[in-house]
């Protein structure tokens, strides 16, 4: 049995985008931490990036089950130093992903006789989507995510949406045949728009953030229903721009938090984009990379995945990521008018100056600023990068499709500015799984006290209890 | 000979001890290591003789159908080794604390192991009820050997549940007897697919019964939580390690035996009895406040764990269930003698009140992380191969909702078990500054390091394939029949 090896492109990309990330998270904690937090950190950080490794090499399914949860491991350690609750509801949900991916892959190896990572029989490959499918944050499966996102310390997050989340991805990427899988292409379309929606009701920054891993997540699942070659390059290519970008935003609005105590938008109201030039440039790059804006990777990425759908005729869907590419723009006018440009409050403390005063304050920006290029330069340098899959991409960057780019940003930017008064703060009473979740705790509770009522100490109980059992054993047997 | 020694020598070491005791402490000293050690390795010699091919040992030259016999197959031997090492730590645990002066306790300690290897080794049905009235005895002394309330009431508990277990047992027995005019269990075996349908049912739901109650499963558990958590730390050690995979083993020999061929709807009984323990058993460990009362509820989980496993009948769900049952007791024995050992050093079994504690204990506390996250099954340890194992032959049998309630089990226990270890590693103040001595410790980080090792070993040698061979064996009723009868 070859457990692990080093990989073909699929893997490469996102070893790629783990890689970059960490180094980014590492340099951006030197300024986000302080003492033996900072150091824990370091330490935690590069056990997810060696963990995610393991996972991308790995060559059988319970090779790459077993690091995924070493990664979940880890990252439930960062987030539990913010908020012990919700680590233990996103490591009780990565778990129980494990716990479901792992009997779909017990059903694999009794049928095929092997663990070899790559497409599965179909009636396995519901359990191993399922379990993905969480980790992924498919709608429905999502509950974890916000909860996870809006508590954990900012590197966590950014490796979170960045590549943890990316891991489940990988292992749909991995159960794909070169065919196109419907049921791929409604759940990124529903996960998209879905995300969106949900994303546009968020005044809690981080929150937003979220949400639009899971739209930007439903992209990639897309293009993974789509099974040609194209919509497979697409998917990748947008998994290594999502995590540069979205790592880069949650890194630079990290920053804003620091400065201004609240990650809530209706509070931030300061004038950010002039005490922290270089930390608005940045949050300008992703925020026009996410958009979709032209000489972003998101541009790019986002051109191959339309063009992939085009292709094969799957409007539909194509028309959702459109719709959903509108929400986003509008999204981020809103997250970059609210945190950046709309009031005149002043910023407090150290974390709040700007400049290159110190080490540390050099290192925090030297990571965004890292992700920044990167972000451009799978912008720019589309042409080489996309020869890396094996095809020319020159055809795809044709005029339309700059032009249509660019009428969604504007429509986007448009609608934000009338919708403004309405957007400024944020709906209430988001519809979300929670409660459903609250109400199968609260059946749990109830049997638990049920149970503890039935520990009464009555010996004379417990005999009657162990007779009446007797009994019943009795019954079944003699039906 | 080294099968009859296995179970002689503890028990004339039991006899031995009062009478060294009258001649002064100095024999005990001398004597009573000698006796643990000799213990341990026969026991362990027991196993090694019957791991390849069944190994017998017939008394009085008697054969099988007329006298009693000893068998030793696969899974005998990994249960002798089980006991050997369970036994071992509780022993060494024990005597590192409290030296030669208790010497009542060895006694009764001694008849414990002797009665223990007896149950695993014997091929006759009613001398392994004896010996199973042996140990139950021993193991009610040794729960209210501190005599406080707690500790007498839960024996008495035990006792008075035990014994109605133990009736179910012999009642079993009396009817194979009256239906079969045998006791021997290979000629049960073979003459019990003959036997009327009406018989064997009862006979089934009696076994089944005494042994679930035995072993603690769930709607027969009710003494377990009081017993684990009352006796002291080495005996909890014992009895949530060792002693309650004894009655597994019975359980396994018997369905297996009798039952395997004859009735397969015993079986279904024992799954489901698997999975209530385990979802009664984590929801129940979930709600405690004392540590070691928490760590009882979930041997009760864990023993569902394996019942599933042996549930599932195929050599798969043996395999790991008796792969399990071997890893439980390095978990469980580890994790009582730590937390024991902590609740002793704090004098409180309160867990809220163990704030800090990583900060003022840290090998103990480390060693209880690693334990604690093997038994929730964290990869790559141990308790997540043996759980993996298990997931891999409840869905080689189809049977779906065991597999779930595994993985819903296994989610629970991870919230209890971090709700303890984060009490651990919070900042706190307020505790004397010894570190506990170091054989405790070495104890518990022996325990550990062979969490991580069986963890790792599946994927580097054929470990998995051993454990299935012993459970392919076990299955084989026929070989079993014509190695004990045909000699």
């Amino acid at each position: 049995m070859r457990a692990m090896a080093f990989g073909d492109p699929v893997s490469m990309v996102f070893v790629a985008s783990a890689t970059v990330l960490s180094l980014a998270v590492l340099l951006y904690n030197e300024w986000y931490f302080e003492g033996k937090e900072r150091k824990t950190f370091r330490f935690l950080t590069v056990g997810c990036w060696i963990a995610s490794l393991g996972a991308l090499f790995a060559q059988d399914w319970l090779v790459f089950v077993i690091f995924v949860e070493l990664v979940s491991l880890t990252l439930w350690r960062m987030i539990a130093f913010a908020d012990p609750k919700a680590a233990l509801i996103y490591l009780l949900a990565q778990l129980g992903a494990a716990g479901i991916m792992l009997i779909g892959v017990a059903g694999v190896s009794l049928e095929t006789g092997s663990l070899a990572m790559g497409p599965v029989p179909p009636e396995w490959r519901w359990f191993l989507l399922f379990g993905l499918g969480i980790k992924t944050a498919f709608p429905g499966l999502h509950f974890w995510l916000p909860k996870a996102h809006g508590a954990a310390p900012t590197p966590a997050s950014a490796l979170l949406s960045g590549f943890a989340v990316k891991l489940g991805v990988y292992g749909i990427a991995r159960l794909g045949t070169f065919a196109s899988a419907p049921e791929l292409l409604i759940i990124g379309s529903a996960m998209a728009l879905f995300g969106v929606s949900m994303a546009l009701m968020q005044h809690d920054a981080k929150r937003l953030l979220a949400y639009h891993t899971v739209s930007q997540l439903g992209y990639v699942v897309s293009a993974l229903g789509v099974g040609t070659l194209l919509g497979v390059a697409g998917a990748l290519y947008h998994s290594l721009a999502h995590a540069l970008f979205k790592g880069l935003l949650f890194l630079s609005v990290g920053r804003l938090e620091k400065a201004y105590g609240t990650k809530d938008l209706r509070r931030f109201g300061g004038r950010a984009a002039w005490e922290m030039p270089y930390t608005f440039i940045v949050f300008i790059v992703g925020a026009l990379a996410i958009s979709g804006f032209p000489g972003m990777s998101g541009f790019v990425s986002k051109v191959l995945i339309k063009e992939a759908l085009m292709e094969k005729g799957m409007y539909p869907a194509y028309w959702a990521l459109q719709v959903a590419s509108i929400g986003t723009v509008i999204s981020f006018c809103k997250l970059g008018y609210y945190g950046f440009l709309s009031g005149s409050k002043e910023g407090e403390g150290r974390m709040a100056r700007e400049g290159f005063v110190c080490f540390r304050d050099f290192s925090g920006l030297l990571g965004m600023v890292f992700l920044a290029a990167g972000t451009i330069f799978l912008g720019l340098g589309a042409g080489a990068a996309t020869s890396f899959f094996g095809f020319s991409a020159s055809g795809f960057f044709a005029r339309s499709d700059v032009f249509s780019s660019l009428f969604i940003v504007f429509l986007g930017a448009g609608i934000f500015y009338l919708a403004k008064g309405f957007l400024a703060s944020g709906f209430k009473g988001a519809l979300t799984l929670e409660a459903l979740l609250s109400e199968a705790l609260q059946i749990l509770a109830s049997v638990r006290s049920a149970l503890v009522k039935m520990h009464s100490g009555s010996l004379r109980f417990y005999l009657a209890l162990a007779v009446f059992a007797a009994l019943a054993i009795l019954c079944y047997l003699a039906r | 000979m080294i099968l009859t020694l296995a179970v002689i020598f503890p028990l004339s070491s039991a006899f031995v001890i009062p009478l060294l005791h009258l001649y002064g402490s100095r024999g005990l000293r001398l004597f009573l290591p000698i006796m643990g050690l000799g213990a341990f390795v026969l026991t362990l010699a027991a196993a090694a003789s019957g791991f390849g091919d069944y190994a017998l040992a017939f008394f009085g030259g008697w054969p099988a159908r007329l006298g009693v016999v000893f068998v030793a197959d696969g899974l005998s031997s990994v249960f002798l080794a089980l006991a050997a090492f369970g036994c071992g730590a509780s022993f060494l645990y024990f005597y590192e604390q409290m030296g030669t002066g208790p010497w009542r306790f060895y006694v009764i300690f001694f008849l414990l192991q002797a009665s223990m290897n007896g149950v695993l080794l014997t091929g006759d049905l009613f001398n392994m009820f004896v010996f199973y009235e042996i140990f139950s005895l021993a193991a009610y002394l040794l729960v209210s050997y501190s005599l406080t309330w707690q500790a007498v009431e839960a024996g008495l508990k035990y006792l008075v549940m035990g014994t109605v277990g133990a009736f179910f047992i012999l009642l079993g027995a009396a009817y194979a007897f009256i239906a079969t005019k045998t006791l021997n269990m290979a000629a049960l075996a073979a003459s019990f697919p003959q036997m009327p349908k009406a018989t064997l049912i009862v006979i089934a739901a009696c076994m089944v019964v005494g042994f679930s109650l035995k072993a603690g499963a769930f709607p027969f558990h009710f003494w377990l939580p009081d017993a684990h958590s009352s006796a002291i730390t080495a005996v909890s050690a014992l009895l949530s390690g060792v002693v309650v995979k004894v009655s597994i083993y019975s359980l396994i020999r018997v369905s297996l035996l009798f039952f395997g061929d004859a009735l397969p709807s015993v079986f279904d009984v024992i799954t489901v009895l698997g999975v209530l323990s385990l979802l009664g058993g984590h929801l129940m460990a979930s709600r405690q406040q004392d540590i070691k009362r928490l760590l009882a509820y979930s041997t009760v989980a864990q023993i569902g764990y394996i019942m599933i496993g042996v549930g599932m009948g195929t050599a798969t769900g043996i395999a790991a269930a008796v792969f399990h049952s071997f890893n439980h007791m390095l978990m469980k024995s580890g994790l009582f003698i730590t937390a024991g050992r902590l609740a002793e050093e704090i004098k409180t079994r309160n867990i809220q009140d163990m704030k800090g504690l990583y900060y003022h204990r840290r090998g103990m506390v480390l060693a209880f992380t690693v334990l604690a996250a093997a038994i929730v099954g964290v990869p790559p340890l141990n308790g997540f191969m043996s759980k993996w194992y298990l997931v891999v032959a409840s869905v080689e049998k189809r049977s779906f909702l065991a597999a779930l309630a595994l993985v819903f089990g296994t989610v629970i226990s991870a919230s209890y078990y971090i709700r303890v270890l984060s009490v651990f590693y919070t900042p706190g103040e307020g505790f004397s500054e010894h570190e506990s001595r170091r054989p405790v410790l070495a104890i518990a980080a022996l325990f550990s390091a062979c969490c991580v090792v069986l963890g790792l070993l599946p994927f580097f040698t054929p470990i998995w394939e051993l454990f299935v061979e012993v459970g392919s064996k076990a299955l084989n009723t026929k070989d079993y029949i014509a190695a004990v009868l045909l000699k």
